[in-house]
């Protein structure tokens, strides 16, 4: 049974039908890539398997771990084993990224992780994602470059200990070494217990983090899956081939 | 029995006597009897009380009686609750105005610094000088309710800080509703020159919530007034913790003078109905005030904070900030005026009123004001803003998955930490953020 479990889903947003019938599945510590063009509906399947209230399922079925996601709350979903790395994380003034952090760990992971051991693997994650110790000193997310910003979505990660992890365009807006950075961090986070499904558009974060499979997504369907050389045939060819020709 | 709607001459003659205050006092009385008597009742035709109905304010109330002169007693320490909790076993001197009676206690090392705490009538007596100066210098007898209480204080706090000294420890102020009726509570706190002090001033009572409403239906009519010398510092905070059938109208004002620091903070939490003008008049170049503010308003609840932040002086600042939140059916109606006179070149001023609707039915009213008389100024801004919780941040939140009302608990905690961060008092912040957090039932 894969981790994460997608059957012929459909999602519509403020009523408009943005995924129409899309099927994937990510098994238990995979890598897997979604790629696709602007709008072909990669973030909206992000969305839709978190549970942001915008995105209404209207068919199919997102399973993680067997059970089925629609119905669930984004915190139960988070709980059950999901972390969804946002492309926008948002910022929140007035609430510290420690207490932030803190908070969640304790929601999601079912031991109690004492104040002293919690700050201790906080600052050894930090110190991996070459993050300043300032930053346990400011908001969430508040006043965060864009790099900053993502290193902050993969130490969530980190802490948060999913089993489906999935990265909705964490590569964008960064540069070389914050890529690298990042992609180290996902690397080390990558084992048998975890699923991760690389949300993206371009092929440079896959010079980083090898997936095991590359699924291409056009229009609200997967058109085509294939191994690691898929996304090389991409980068050669683009997204052309798989246009559809405007009805 | 003498009441706010009837109050006479001989009812304010016959309270000073009881009082047992010196001539000089009657005399200042009975010039804000004057000006009491000539004003009208406000309506809700003026400006100044559109947001709340002055009739909400039962006049017809006895005005409560103090006791008969007689030597002060020692005040208890601070209550165990609200935002003194903190600083209750260290404070430099407290007193307390329970009902109509005053009681007094300042610890030797303050007494020795010359710190004086002790009850405007007695003070009329004994630092007759320091009292005369001061005394309505800040709250005149300009407004109605201001006379009212200048005329016929029934018990005030007078706390005085000698030039240069700097207190360590924080003095409090009780001032505490027991019992049906009109309190008319007045305090006085005088800052020397180059004196530091905290001054936490808590009203409360009656302190049974559980007395659903049979006991404390009061009107109380009340004055803090502060007066800081050239390079004072005073750290202020008064707050409203009152019952649910108070109807508290205030006034709330510094009188600053060169280079000092005003630093105040409301906190109104309580009462069916709190109208206050925290104002401050910045009197000297120089001068600076911090206005802060924290509410939070309830079923039944009308608060309204109406602020004057009067620069009468050159290179004057003020920096204002005042936040809300809002549930039930509670009403919530800010009004922030920033005067700059002619004379005051070269001053900076900002103020900002945000609130947060936590219910349908609950509504805001935010009026940012500007009276620029001066062309020179710096800076001169304003902020205002009625909105909801942030989706985006409750889906972030609970994406991590924090449940729902923990995510809420932890933004409205985060809206009011812009203001509580800029909190020097002991004690406050925590006191504050626990109360918010107790308020959205999280």
């Amino acid at each position: 049974m894969a981790e994460l479990e997608i059957n012929d889903l459909h999602v519509a947003v403020e009523g408009n039908e943005i995924l129409k019938g899309l099927t994937l599945s990510v098994p238990k510590g995979e890598t897997h890539a979604l790629m696709g063009p602007n709008g072909s509906g990669k973030s909206t399947l992000a969305y839709a398997i978190a549970g942001h209230p915008a995105y209404e399922i209207t068919g199919g079925s997102v399973r993680l771990k067997g059970q089925e996601l629609a119905g669930m709350s984004p915190d139960q979903r988070a709980q059950l084993g999901l972390f969804l790395a946002m492309q926008y994380p948002t910022e929140i003034p007035g609430v510290s990224m420690t207490n932030f952090l803190r908070t969640a760990v304790q929601a999601v992971r079912a031991e109690d992780l004492p104040v002293r051991q919690f700050m201790k693997e906080l600052r050894a994650e930090m110190a991996q994602l070459d993050m300043n110790p300032d930053f346990l000193q400011r908001n969430v997310n508040e006043g965060f470059s864009g790099g900053e910003k993502k290193r902050f979505e993969i130490l969530q990660m980190a802490m948060l200990h999913p089993e489906v992890a999935v990265l909705d365009e964490t590569d964008s807006g960064l540069d070389v070494d914050a890529l690298r950075v990042v992609s180290e961090g996902v690397n080390r986070l990558r084992g048998p217990g975890l699923g991760v499904l690389i949300i993206t558009h371009y092929t440079r974060i896959l010079r980083y983090i090898t997936p095991d499979r590359v699924h291409v997504m056009v229009a609200g369907r997967i058109v085509e899956s294939g191994g690691p050389e898929l996304a090389e045939r991409l980068e050669a060819q683009g997204y052309e081939s798989y246009r559809v020709p405007a009805l | 029995m003498a009441t706010l709607a009837t109050l006479t001459e001989s009812d304010v003659i016959a309270l000073s006597e009881r009082l047992g205050e010196p001539a000089w006092l009657l005399e200042r009385r009975l010039e804000a009897y004057k000006a009491f008597a000539d004003l009208p009742w406000p309506d809700r035709r003026v400006e100044e009380w559109r947001y709340t109905d002055p009739a909400r304010f039962d006049l017809t109330r006895p005005v409560l009686e103090p006791p008969a002169a007689a030597p002060l007693a020692s005040a208890p320490a601070p209550r165990a609750e609200g935002v003194v909790a903190a600083v209750r076993d260290r404070v430099a001197a407290h007193v307390a105005l329970t009902g109509a009676a005053a009681a007094a206690t300042v610890t030797p090392a303050a007494a020795a610094a010359g710190v004086v705490a002790t009850s405007l009538s007695a003070a009329a007596h004994d630092h007759e000088a320091a009292v005369r100066d001061a005394l309505g210098a800040a709250v005149g007898a300009e407004r109605k309710f201001d006379a009212a209480n200048l005329a016929a204080f029934t018990a005030g706090a007078f706390v005085h800080v000698p030039a240069d000294v700097e207190l360590a420890d924080p003095i409090a102020v009780t001032v505490a509703v027991t019992a049906d009726g009109t309190a008319l509570p007045r305090v006085l706190v005088v800052l020397g020159a180059h004196a530091r002090a905290q001054v936490y001033v808590d009203h409360h009572g009656p302190d049974s919530a559980s007395s659903a409403g049979e006991a404390g239906a009061a009107t109380v009519v009340e004055v803090v007034e502060a007066v800081l010398g050239e390079g004072a510092r005073l750290d202020l905070v008064t707050a409203q913790d009152w019952g649910t059938r108070v109807d508290h109208v205030g006034a709330h004002k510094g009188w600053v003078g060169a280079n000092a620091v005003h630093h105040h903070l409301e906190v109104t939490t309580g009462g069916r109905t709190v109208y206050l003008t925290p104002d401050v008049r910045l009197a000297q170049p120089g001068a600076a005030a911090d206005l802060l503010g924290v509410y939070l308003t309830g079923a039944g609840q009308q608060v309204e904070h109406r602020s004057l932040i009067h620069h009468d002086a050159s290179a004057t600042t003020s920096d204002t900030v005042y936040k809300g939140a809002l549930a039930g059916d509670g009403v919530a109606s800010w009004y922030g005026n920033i005067r700059i006179e002619p004379h005051a070149k070269a001053t900076a001023s900002d103020e900002t009123n945000r609130n947060l609707i936590l219910s349908d039915d609950a509504r805001a009213n935010s009026i940012p004001f500007l009276e620029i008389l001066c062309s020179d100024v710096v800076r001169c801004g304003h902020h205002s803003s009625v909105g909801q919780l942030d989706r985006l941040q409750e889906f972030y939140l609970t994406s991590r998955g924090i449940p729902p009302a923990e995510a809420r608990r932890l933004l409205v905690l985060g809206f009011f930490a812009e203001v509580v961060e800029r909190v020097d008092l002991p004690g406050v912040k925590d006191a504050v953020l626990a109360e918010v957090a107790a308020r959205i039932g999280a």
